[in-house]
């Protein structure tokens, strides 16, 4: 049976968990083994992605993907940090900002494959679909 | 309208504006070929959700993945690239409906196609609909007359009824159902003409047929033709039965053709290879049965409690060589209440319609018939049975007893009169007189060659003197006694002028 990225991400993730940052290194090292063995090397990116999404879901991390026009200020951060965390019942958050000059203003929020657009752009663009009805 | 005014609208319409930002699935194009998308992401979509690309392109999700959707694209997908977000909508694919598309030619997403400008129409009907059920049916009680001889009195069809038109490429088929369309006129029937696969210039050619005759101001076409992409060729016939949906829920009668499902089963074969679902009997994905049944199954004849309604279903399916055992034929024949078989020897015999009346049957329709073409309508079928048994011995003419010689000569008039030509639909009591006139032995005087004149005389005289007839046949819809002695001075009359003015 071929084993798939999930499954070797997760049987990481199972084998490494609560073990000390030495353990963990060795551990790493025979997992690299055993995927050479098995020749499926070529997985080794999707595992890695993989294994971040199990981590921050086991562990109550969620990223999210803030966009706006410029970059953002304290506050905000803030603002966004507590809705994601009240919004994913999240213990911790990771905010990965992007800059982007097109979107006009107001802020987009990704969540894994859930969007929060409030940005100006999509606003004119509802707008725009309204007035020309 | 002064500039204030819709400078007034204007703000009205922006001050009731509300952006709300609300949260929404994504998901991102991550293959993309031959109008099938791969998507990652897009975790909660549903079976047959409606999906939004980001250049207004709309697809459909078929295939739910592990952590992939597969989706066909409606239309335009040369400028989806890959990691172009989709939008989830929520909602199954639906189509416009309403009056207004009665007499448009449009595409299977309801965009007009004839250049008459936009449709408005504020209804929207699912294209897949679960059929309606025992409770709110009706047997088959009332006919459609397809104003073909043939068929409407030996292979009788009724609405709500499903009836297979089945024949080899350039037999005729498409003719049937056109004719049957035009003579449509005056019964308080709403037509859908679905084209799929077909050529457009096809296309435009019946269109136009349609218009000379009057008959596009009860008809809607819907096209998805040979140059569009397969899956609004896939489409086409559930937006077709959707709008006919609409019409049966209002009460109302439909009348609608599907030309032809053969193509419908590639376009469908296609999306399914490219989605690589596994390949069955003769390529075809194993829920090709599926397909059909659950789309002619929303033909139906409402009871009175559900407002009556009916959907009669016209499908079409052209044969290989006359191989009626194939896959797709073998299937729709056995979904159909029925088949009308057209036969390419026939045709070029000069049979048209083409009808192998032998293996062509209406399972349910004989119900559908009105009382009077009922009763000549048995005595035609034997004659023809009786013919085609006897044909084989026609050409030792001398050798024959006066019975079969009788027989036989009856036969070929029979077969004369059953000759009718395209777009020349007749009327139910016109045919009724005729079909009495030859299965009682009327005609037996008259040479073989001239039976098809003598007829179209016979039609006319009727029509100018004995009116009165006519009128009768139609309105008490039987032939009593007092009728058929009418009837019978009446033909009587015609012959002594038609001879005598010879």
């Amino acid at each position: 049976m071929r084993i798939t990225a999930q499954q070797y991400a997760q049987s990481l993730y199972e084998a490494t968990k609560g073990k000390s940052q030495n353990e963990v290194g060795g551990l790493v090292e025979k997992f690299t083994q055993v995927l050479a063995k098995n020749s499926q090397l070529r997985l080794k990116d999707s595992i890695i992605k993989k294994f971040g999404s199990i981590y921050n879901q086991k562990n109550g991390i969620v990223e999210a993907e803030v966009t706006s026009r410029e970059e953002l200020e304290e506050d905000v951060r803030k603002y966004v940090r507590t809705y994601v965390m009240t919004r994913y019942g999240a213990k911790e958050t990771v905010l990965v900002e992007k800059v982007d000059k097109s979107i006009g203003g107001g802020v987009i929020v990704r969540v894994g494959d859930e969007v929060m657009d409030g940005s100006v752009e999509r606003q004119l663009v509802e707008l725009k679909n309204i007035l020309t009805k | 309208m002064n500039k204030d005014y819709i400078i007034e609208q204007l703000k009205k319409q922006i001050e009731g504006f509300e952006a709300k930002a609300a949260t929404e699935k994504v998901g991102t194009v991550s293959e993309i070929g031959d109008g099938i998308a791969r998507i990652t992401g897009l975790s909660d979509a549903l079976a047959s959700e409606m999906l939004e690309f980001e250049n207004g392109a709309v697809g459909v999700a078929l295939n739910l993945e592990e952590d992939r959707v597969g989706a066909m694209i409606l239309g335009e997908y040369k400028n989806i690239k890959e990691g172009d977000t989709v939008k989830s909508t929520g909602k199954i694919l639906s189509v416009p409906v309403g009056e207004n598309f009665i007499g448009r030619v449009i595409d299977p997403l309801g965009a007009p196609l004839d250049g008459k400008g936009e449709i408005k129409s504020d209804k929207f009907y699912p294209i897949e609909k679960i059929a309606p059920g025992v409770i709110t049916r009706k047997s088959v009680h009332q006919p459609v007359q397809t104003g073909i001889k043939a068929i409407d009195a030996m292979i009788p069809i009724g609405r709500g009824q499903r009836e297979l038109i089945i024949g080899d490429r350039q037999t005729g088929k498409t003719a049937i159902a056109i004719d049957a369309i035009i003579n449509q006129k005056g019964q308080s029937m709403k037509c859908i003409y679905v084209a799929i696969g077909q050529k457009e210039s096809k296309v435009a050619r019946i269109v136009a047929e349609l218009e000379a005759r009057g008959a596009m101001e009860y008809t809607t076409v819907i096209v998805a033709g040979a140059s569009d992409s397969a899956p609004l060729s896939f489409i086409a016939p559930y937006s077709g039965c959707a709008l006919g949906e609409y019409f049966m829920d209002k009460g109302e009668d439909v009348l609608i053709v599907y030309d032809d499902l053969s193509r419908h089963a590639w376009a469908y074969r296609q999306i399914s290879l490219i989605l690589r679902r596994p390949p069955g009997r003769e390529a075809y994905p194993g829920d090709i049965f599926y397909l059909h049944s659950r789309l002619l199954e929303r033909s139906a004849k409402l009871s009175e409690e559900f407002g009556g309604g009916s959907i009669t279903a016209l499908p079409i399916i052209e044969t290989q060589a006359g191989d009626v055992s194939a896959y797709i034929p073998t299937n729709v024949i056995s979904i159909t209440d029925g088949q009308i078989y057209l036969e390419a020897d026939l045709f070029y015999k000069g049979i048209r319609p083409a009808l192998n009346v032998g293996i062509s049957v209406s399972r349910v329709g004989s119900a559908a018939q009105i009382k009077a073409m009922k009763k000549v309508a048995g005595k035609l079928r034997l004659d023809v049975a009786q013919f085609r048994e006897l044909e084989a011995f026609a050409q030792f003419g001398s050798d024959l007893d006066e019975k079969t010689r009788t027989q036989i000569e009856r036969g070929k008039r029979t077969i004369e009169i059953l000759k009718q030509g395209q777009y020349e639909p007749m009327a139910v009591e016109n045919q009724v007189a005729i079909i009495y006139a030859v299965t009682n032995g009327f005609l037996d005087d008259v040479a073989v060659e001239k039976v098809s004149q003598w007829e179209n005389d016979f039609h006319k005289y009727l029509k100018s003197s004995q009116k009165e007839v006519l009128s009768l046949i139609a309105e008490k819809k039987e032939l009593s006694d007092d009728v058929v002695a009418k009837l019978e001075k009446a033909i009587g009359e015609f012959k002594e002028v038609y001879q005598n003015g010879e």
